[in-house]
């Protein structure tokens, strides 16, 4: 149990997967202008990099470590990825639309998200097992989530600031997120 | 036609005088007992890093008003404030370059890079601090020994800050009594020692209404019960919560630092909750983080927070929910 309390102060605090691991930049700074599109788009976060991991871990174990094929990680786990996200999004505007609707167009958006390839890769780097992968996954998107929300908080501010003309859109978006960055180093070192 | 002959105002047409430069001077001059007693315990090289900080501070405005024009404005005493705020929290043994780096990152990075004052999302000191910290971690923890002028006596009881005392050996800091904390006599940052110099700024600043009671109050006595929570559970491993809220810089930072005007939450609900979260977070990294204060990063953190706090609006008047 506390070792589950610990991954999560760790993933969510600690090692945040954009504010100390510096993975998914793109989208971080993409659709943090509205609060709105913020708040779909960690859920759609939370969503593929659960199941993403999952489904990676299961090939990492049952496919490429039986066979000797470790090299072939980045590569097959891109692909599996893409293939997944793709089908879950097929599925989601078939069966149940309203969640497609809800998720809208961040779900193919982040299939390029290096997060999800990163958190991927991380767990199977850790060793954790398939139920701890699930759990460092769940974990490590709510953190994204979090920083990314906390950011759309302050950047919805920063549109009505007379910023100085040649800092205005992302370079001020990127100074913020450094400083929040220095911010959650407070939590440095309180796990190993 | 720029600036016309004649403005016509909406009403009213009576001002109070009251203005946001005056707000601000009597902020800063709310810090003349705090950096007295940083004189009184760490002599003249207190006013020394004071004048430095606060030199350059305003010398860095003049500059940037020079160069890009408003919103930035020497006159308004933001920049004195900040120069004052940062090298208050700086210690006496630092070199002269240290203040005078703190002031530059403060004024720019993190105030004018945002659209100056009260637009700036992070308190403009604590970026300056943070800054310096993450950069020079071991010249800003430096402690000089606490030596009063007059009245008291040196202590013998801190050879170090008490946090890190506390950090060190937790037997060492029950046998001190409270009262040299709440004097200060002891090894610190130069405005944050004096606990009595911080109430009587903290209750000039009260007095004028230039800040409210939520901040302060909540994000003591939050961290306090939380303190207490902690030492109920294991005495042998937590500090006890007064130790907690009379060392570092619990004070100033409730009083000086968290009440950054446009940094802190406006409504009265998200004022408690910011102070809640302050005073949660401080205890937090004091006890599992690895630098000695917590206070700077907690109040950070609750700075980005603060946009979202202030979603917490008062409902309309008249209307049933």
């Amino acid at each position: 149990m506390s070792e589950y309390l610990l991954l999560l102060v760790s993933a969510v605090f600690v090692n945040n997967i954009i504010l100390a691991r510096y993975l998914g930049n793109c989208p971080f700074l993409g659709v943090s202008n509205r609060l709105d599109t913020a708040v779909g788009m960690s859920m759609a976060v939370v969503f593929v990099i659960t199941l993403a991991s999952a489904a990676t871990w299961i090939v990492q174990t049952y496919v490429l470590t039986p066979f000797d094929l470790e090299y072939l990680q980045t590569i097959a786990f891109i692909l599996i990825i893409a293939t997944l996200v793709q089908l879950v999004e097929m599925f989601l505007q078939k069966s149940i639309p309203t969640l497609y609707r809800a998720l809208g167009i961040f779900l193919p958006l982040i299939t390029t998200n290096c997060a999800v390839l990163g958190v991927a890769v991380l767990a199977i780097q850790n060793e954790y097992g398939f139920v701890k992968t699930i759990f460092f996954a769940f974990v490590s998107s709510v953190g994204y989530g979090l920083a990314l929300i906390l950011l759309t908080g302050i950047r919805e501010r920063l549109n009505v600031a007379p910023i100085p003309v040649h800092l205005k859109g992302t370079s001020i978006g990127l100074i913020t997120v450094g400083l929040l960055a220095l911010a959650f180093l407070g939590f440095a070192g309180m796990v190993h | 036609m720029k600036h016309p002959e004649l403005t016509v105002s909406v009403s009213p047409h009576i001002h109070s005088g009251y203005t946001v430069a005056r707000m601000m001077y009597e902020n800063a001059g709310a810090l003349i007992p705090v950096a007295l007693a940083g004189w009184f315990f760490f002599g003249w090289p207190a006013l020394k890093i004071l004048a430095l900080s606060a030199g350059t501070a305003l010398l860095v405005e003049w500059g940037w008003e020079k160069l890009f024009g408003p919103p930035a404005n020497i006159r308004d005493g933001s920049a004195l404030l900040t120069g004052l705020l940062l090298g208050c929290i700086l210690t006496t043994e630092v070199p002269w370059w240290i203040p005078i780096l703190g002031s530059l990152v403060a004024i720019t990075v993190g105030r004018h890079a945002f659209g100056g004052m009260g637009n700036h999302p992070f308190s403009s000191v604590l970026v300056g601090w943070a800054f310096l910290e993450i950069s020079y971690k071991e010249i800003l923890e430096t402690y000089p020994l606490a030596e009063p002028r007059f009245l008291l006596e040196a202590s013998e009881f801190f050879s170090d800050p008490p946090l890190i005392a506390m950090k060190d050996d937790l037997e060492s800091i029950l046998e001190v009594p409270w009262s040299e904390l709440f004097f200060g006599n002891v090894p610190g940052t130069l405005g944050t020692v004096c606990v009595l110099a911080i109430l009587l700024g903290g209750a000039y600043l009260l007095y004028r209404r230039i800040i409210t009671w939520h901040i302060p109050l909540s994000f003591i006595f939050s961290a306090w019960l939380f303190a207490l929570i902690m030492w109920q559970v294991d005495p042998e491993v937590y500090a006890p919560p007064t130790f907690h809220i009379l060392s570092g810089w619990m004070m100033f930072g409730a009083f000086f630092l968290a009440t950054e005007k446009g940094t802190a939450p406006v409504t009265p609900l998200g004022m408690i909750f910011y102070g809640i979260g302050c005073g949660v977070l401080t205890i937090i990294i004091r006890t599992w983080g690895i630098y000695t204060e917590g206070v700077p990063f907690a109040i950070l953190l609750m700075n980005g927070a603060t946009p979202l706090l202030d979603r917490i609006k008062p409902g309309t008047a008249g209307r049933s929910r």
